[in-house]
């Protein structure tokens, strides 16, 4: 009877054996910020030229002069009740410069029947607003891209939730 | 024990296979951190320092507004593949192209015959079918997004107010068994 057990273990290793699996993955787009560079931008001081000298060419540029309001808006009485032009034209985020590396890394574990995937991205965001006069006004910087981790998908990952 | 065993082998003989997925994009801003931040006294420089990088830029008529951003599903599936394909494909044309294959490919690798010149860039790849057999798929998805708009005055830049939505999928094992049986 023991043998018999034994023996059926051992079939069953030997079926699963070949039908598991483990796939690790990682894709990485760009390259890794550096946190000193960035701590040499200083609002105020620091140009547009001294930005992409420290960083490179950004990977996006965005700019709202596609979107800017030229009008000035009437109440139907004909009295003008929205804001002033000025405050429409100039927003201190209208320009910005976005340096961005992302970093995946994904894991697959398959099983007889049953397998499991685990995908996660994370990224280095730089995120860089100039005035009219190509000056830095603010600095947006998040490093997490290092913090990606393999992972099972039933882990319970280390992301804020709701209650804490 | 054998029953138990035969049914786990027919199961994987057959390419039936539970699928349990996770697939997460983006950080998502820390609540403690929305916490300090205070509508009236916060600045756009404050809260960019508080949270970092933005996932994105909003303006509405008068107001500026920092995105952030986060998503994630969770899924989970049942596929079966048929059997029968593979049984299907084995006739005696798919042997003999085969063993054409083989030969081509050897012969190319002898010096036998020139290689093929390599296609133009943008050309359509002579590829095979694909492999299309999924008869019964059960989904259990869930998936969400968090996503908190910080809306600053334009005139003062100072912070109006906090905007959050949250809907992430529940997390570990219970909840992908809620998502999954329990739905």
């Amino acid at each position: 009877m023991h043998d018999q057990r034994l023996l059926a273990l051992v079939a069953a290793a030997l079926l699963t054996t070949p039908t598991t699996g483990c796939i690790l993955g990682r894709t990485r787009d760009e390259v890794p910020l550096d946190p000193a560079r960035v701590a040499m931008i200083v609002p105020g001081k620091t140009t547009k030229r001294d930005v992409v000298e420290l960083l490179g060419a950004p990977t996006y540029v965005n700019d709202r002069i596609g979107l800017r309001v030229v009008g000035r808006p009437d109440g139907l009485d004909g009295s003008a009740v929205g804001p002033l032009v000025d405050e429409l034209v100039r927003s201190p985020l209208d320009h910005s410069y976005t340096y961005e590396y992302t970093n995946t890394k994904s894991a697959s574990l398959y099983l007889l029947v049953v397998s499991f995937t685990n995908q996660e991205t994370r990224r280095d965001r730089v995120v860089v607003f100039f005035d009219d006069d190509g000056v830095v006004t603010h600095l947006g910087s998040s490093f997490n891209a290092r913090d990606v981790a393999f992972r099972l998908p039933t882990s319970d990952d280390d992301l804020p939730r709701d209650d804490e | 024990m054998r029953a138990g065993l035969a049914a786990l082998a027919a199961l994987a003989l057959t390419g039936c296979r539970y699928h349990v997925e996770h697939v997460r994009d983006g950080q998502g801003a820390p609540p403690r951190a929305i916490a300090r931040l205070e509508p009236g006294e916060t600045s756009l420089g404050e809260a960019l320092t508080a949270l970092g990088a933005p996932d994105g830029v909003e303006w509405t008529y008068d107001a500026d507004v920092l995105v952030y951003d986060h998503w994630e599903v969770r899924r989970s599936r049942w596929e079966v593949e048929n059997p029968m394909t593979f049984v299907g494909r084995l006739t005696p044309q798919s042997l003999v192209g085969e063993a054409v294959t083989y030969v081509v490919f050897v012969a190319s690798r002898t010096g036998r015959i020139a290689p093929t010149p390599p296609r133009p860039t943008g050309a359509p790849t002579p590829g095979r079918p694909g492999f299309t057999t999924k008869p019964l798929r059960l989904d259990g998805d869930q998936q969400g997004r968090e996503r908190v708009r910080l809306v600053f005055t334009r005139r003062t830049q100072v912070l109006e107010r906090v905007e959050v939505a949250r809907g992430r999928p529940p997390g570990g094992v219970g909840g992908v068994a809620r998502g999954t049986f329990l739905r």
